[in-house]
């Protein structure tokens, strides 16, 4: 049987829209299977050939041995045997291969290939790789307000959007991230959610991984404690602990001692309350030193030199700290 | 006597929430003002960051997959990998 290509119209991305806006916050794929498929699916199509795309770089030409042009690269919505999923495929090219572990994994090793083992397309069905994530003990979920921001949301697939936007600092987005990990959840929403966190998921790292998830959780719940409605400037902390947890719950970064040496630190940090989470403050510009605290956080073999970690990491407190006009009338 | 108790309870429960409510509605009413003041100012620090913040390399935040493309050795999938993907065919 051959996929059928399905073209939304402004009334179904509309009627999707209302479904997933009527669900709870977080939604097991498990709850509804098709809803689920369809918006994981389109929340991919989207960023497909877009600056955004994450998966872009991992797709390379068998012939040249280079990532295929960005531009080339398609997506369609499609109904095949049942499943609702998408074909992503490179106008440029017919044989193409994948170079990052475990993404073969999910994308369909028989509709996608060609005979000689290269493919012709990828195809992606999520309700497949639902049942992969469960078999690795883990459970896919929508989460709302991230889908809200993102694919039903002010996303521009022609611009930079993850890249300009401040959502994850406003929302406190590690906090939600870090509830999900915790609990053994990922989001399936996107490329960064399919290239980051399932391709080449193991269980065998989730154990430390929820462990530091609940770590994480329990910090920055604890220092928000006395805050309805944070600060930027206290916001920062958190976001970069944030993203350390994420690089964590990305394969090739599971267990990282490196990572874990500086999210260590972090969460010291952030016990120490040393930027007040109630205060009002107006933050004159964005730290310079979180670059080399992310920096350092991916550098192998950085933990056998903590002064390092918390030299750095103090230096972003000050700089914080300096940066922030308080606001008390 | 439970009901009698019960009853006690409530009773005493309203009459603290009656005393109490002037008093909640300021806290409330408070709070609201603070948390206002808060999104002001929030707003003015992510105006002013916005040029430091575009000079972070999009590496290193939110949603980012540090990780670079890989020889891979083998395309093959496991076997169960394989099985699941069977318990989809026609």
């Amino acid at each position: 049987m051959e996929p059928k290509i399905i073209r939304f119209t402004w009334e179904e991305v509309a009627l999707l829209r209302r479904r997933f806006e009527n669900l709870a916050e977080v939604t097991s794929f498990d709850a509804d299977i098709k809803l689920a498929s369809r918006v994981a699916s389109y929340g991919i199509f989207r960023e497909i050939g877009t600056v955004n795309d994450e998966l872009a770089r991992f797709i390379f030409d068998f012939e040249t041995a280079k990532p295929v042009r960005l531009e080339s690269l398609k997506a369609e919505l499609i109904e095949w045997n049942g499943l609702f999923g998408l074909r992503v495929f490179s106008t440029d090219c017919q044989r193409l291969e994948l170079r990052t572990k475990g993404l073969y994994d999910v994308v369909h090793p028989e509709i996608s290939k060609n005979e000689d083992g290269t493919l012709q397309s990828l195809y992606i069905f999520p309700e497949i790789i639902n049942k992969i994530a469960q078999s690795e003990g883990i459970e896919l979920v929508l989460v709302k307000s991230w889908g809200a921001n993102s694919i039903f949301g002010g996303f521009d697939p022609s611009k930079g959007y993850y890249q300009t936007n401040f959502w994850e600092i406003e929302n406190n987005d590690a906090l939600k991230f870090s509830n999900l990990i915790r609990q053994g959840k990922i989001a399936l929403m996107g490329t960064h959610d399919l290239v980051a966190h399932i391709a080449g998921l193991d269980k065998g790292h989730w154990p430390l991984l929820t462990v530091n998830a609940e770590r994480v959780y329990q910090a920055i719940r604890s220092y928000f404690m006395s805050a309805s409605r944070p600060s930027i400037s206290a916001l920062i902390l958190p976001y970069t602990i944030g993203v350390v947890l994420d690089d964590l719950a990305q394969p090739p970064s599971y267990s990282s001692k490196n990572h874990i040496a500086v999210l260590d630190e972090l969460l010291l940090k952030i016990s120490k309350n040393e930027i007040p989470a109630n205060l009002p403050t107006l933050l004159t510009q964005f730290p310079g030193s979180f670059e080399k605290i992310i920096k350092l956080s991916r550098t192998p073999n950085i933990e056998p030199q903590p002064t390092v970690i918390k030299a750095a990491v103090s230096e972003m407190i000050q700089e914080i700290l300096k940066a922030s006009l308080i606001k008390l009338t | 006597m439970i009901e009698n108790t019960s009853a006690g309870v409530l009773i005493g429960a309203m009459n603290l929430l009656a005393v109490g409510s002037p008093l909640l509605a300021s806290q409330v009413s408070h709070v609201a003002t603070a948390d206002q003041k808060v999104e002001k100012l929030n707003l003015a620090s992510l105006k002013s960051i916005e040029s430091t913040w575009l000079k972070v390399p999009m590496a290193c935040k939110a949603r980012n997959f540090d990780a670079s493309p890989v020889e891979l050795e083998s395309k093959a999938i496991s076997f169960h990998i394989q099985n699941i993907y069977k318990l989809f065919e026609a």
